[in-house]
């Protein structure tokens, strides 16, 4: 555990002047709109009560997974670097263990507290200068414990793109979901199209095409497609982040095992 | 302290050990010495768990290298050829990096860094190449591990600090630790490796300690050609030749020059079989 600490604070001071940056954007990208509301309307509440929560969102999505993917390329990818992460006296597994607490525990949390602090001024500026404000980010609603529960599940497969691609991880990530996307799409819908055989008369049309009854998830209640949806909701919460994980953990090793060959 | 049991490795179809023995006692400079290519760095990322073999057996301080034990590691410094220190003060540097060395000796590195005379207040990324490799080098004697490997220790180095480097490596040996020192520079390293290995078509060729070759070799500058059949080996230099010859009970223990040593034993490794102890 004492490793892990430690392997945190190395990933801070490599990473302190990019959250730097990072935390400055933020605060002029929420900044900025809700002054140019104040400024330019008259009326209370000029921006829409979930506008933080929504910005909240995208920042922790978009910046997180960016922030994951980068997480090996400056020591396991990096030819210059990664000599001292080979030979860092930690196991493997620690090496795993730290980033996921890294970019999916502590991101989401300083994140929300950030934004709860930098809406918070936004708001008293907005009150002192224009004489009213929106509504500030509430870190303990539900919804946005939720999309952070999301964020840590869909963390791992960046974090696993972050350690299998050797550059371009983000890209090269969001590329292979698109793809895998694509593929288990055209999957299920062989599959749906072979089970739901009789409900159809074309490839992909019903029998009340023309009149405007098209094939629905309701129309087509069945304990099949229950069982679907339930195996579909385990696999996302229960066993994509572990496997994601595990794969990760094993390409670490392959790196270790081959002196990042 | 190391043992290497018929270690074969390649990189992908090609071969470059096969049936590589070697074994390292702690408590003295090994000089690793080789032709470009005969697969040092290989060797050394071999010894501390960099590379994993494809058959045979490996013990390095007790440890599997290839389970890379972080007790294995943490007795373990390598400092590399290359390598990189990142924009930070001293003061950073050792707090993010000590944690990981337990035996490592503050007090120590201070007196190695005044030794290489390297500025505190300035950033370790700012160093120069050699200031950098003097900066990990007091880094790793100061972490007191049990081995120590040195990767062409004193490429960047000026002349000076060349002879502090052989002074402050030598003065760090204890019975319990072992330096392997990787090199091209013999001659920064006279008075400093003993024994010597040769590692040579991924084999390692010769293994000995200078005193027990220079009981069974002698070493002189002659005039002429030699043609006698004691000779081992022999090179043209300016003002004679430099002989290479075996030793007689008569005759008295010569200097051993490693640049010598290395090239007659690359040239005639089998006269050297009998000649190792």
């Amino acid at each position: 555990m004492n490793h892990t600490i430690h392997l945190l604070q190395r990933q801070f001071y490599e990473d302190r002047k990019g959250l730097m940056i990072y935390a400055g954007v933020i605060f002029g990208v929420l900044l900025l709109p809700a002054m140019i509301a104040g400024y330019t309307n008259n009326l209370p509440n000029t921006l829409s009560d979930t506008a933080y929560a929504e910005d909240f969102g995208s920042f922790l999505l978009l910046g997180g997974f960016i922030i994951t993917s980068l997480l090996f390329s400056e020591n396991m990818h990096s030819k210059v670097k990664q000599h001292s992460w080979l030979m860092l006296p930690v196991h493997t597994h620690e090496k795993l263990i730290s980033p996921i607490i890294w970019s999916g525990i502590l991101y989401p949390i300083a994140l929300m507290l950030y934004f709860s602090i930098v809406t918070f001024i936004i708001e008293g500026l907005s009150v002192l200068l224009f004489g009213r404000s929106a509504q500030m980010f509430n870190m303990f609603d539900l919804a946005n414990w939720e999309m952070v529960l999301n964020y840590f599940i869909l963390q791992s497969v960046f974090l696993l793109g972050a350690a299998y691609f050797k550059s371009a991880h983000f890209i090269k990530t969001v590329l292979a979901l698109i793809v895998g996307t694509i593929i288990l799409s055209l999957i299920s819908l062989l599959v749906f199209r072979i089970v739901y055989a009789p409900y159809f008369h074309e490839m992909m049309r019903g029998p009340g095409y023309f009149t405007g009854q098209y094939l629905t998830i309701n129309t087509l209640q069945s304990p099949l497609f229950t069982a679907v949806e339930v195996g579909a909701k385990i696999l996302y919460w229960f066993v994509l982040a572990p496997f994601c994980w595990v794969v990760t953990y094993f390409r670490i090793r392959e790196v270790q095992a081959t002196d990042a060959v | 302290m190391i043992t290497l049991d018929h270690i074969d490795f390649s990189y992908g179809k090609k071969s470059l050990f096969r049936d590589l023995d070697l074994t390292i006692p702690s408590g003295s400079i090994y000089g690793l010495l080789g032709m470009n290519g005969a697969g040092k760095t290989t060797l050394l990322k071999l010894i501390s768990g960099q590379l994993f073999r494809s058959s045979g057996s490996a013990e390095i301080l007790g440890y599997d290298p290839q389970k890379r034990s972080p007790a294995m590691l943490e007795d373990i410094f390598y400092l590399p050829e290359e390598f990189y220190l990142p924009q930070m003060s001293i003061d950073t540097y050792l707090r993010l990096n000590v944690p990981f060395y337990p035996k490592f000796d503050e007090a120590a590195f201070s007196r190695y860094i005044e030794t290489f005379k390297l500025d505190l207040d300035q950033k370790i990324g700012d160093y120069s190449y050699g200031q950098k490799k003097k900066f990990l080098l007091s880094f790793g004697l100061a972490s007191n591990t049990s081995l120590l490997i040195l990767d062409e220790p004193t490429n960047g180095l000026d002349i000076p600090s060349k002879t502090q480097f052989r002074r402050t490596v030598a003065s760090a040996l204890t019975g319990s630790r072992t330096f392997i020192i990787s090199t091209h520079q013999v001659r920064d390293m006279e008075n400093l490796i003993d024994p010597i290995i040769i590692l040579h078509d991924g084999r390692i060729i010769f293994n000995d300690s200078l005193e027990s070759v220079s009981d069974t070799i002698c070493m002189q500058v002659e005039d002429t050609e030699p043609m006698d059949d004691q000779v081992i080996y022999s090179e043209h230099i300016p003002g004679g030749y430099s002989v290479v010859r075996r030793r007689s009970a008569a005759q008295a223990a010569s200097h051993i020059n490693l640049e010598t040593l290395f090239n007659a034993v690359v040239t005639a490794p089998e006269a050297f079989k009998g000649v190792q102890s």
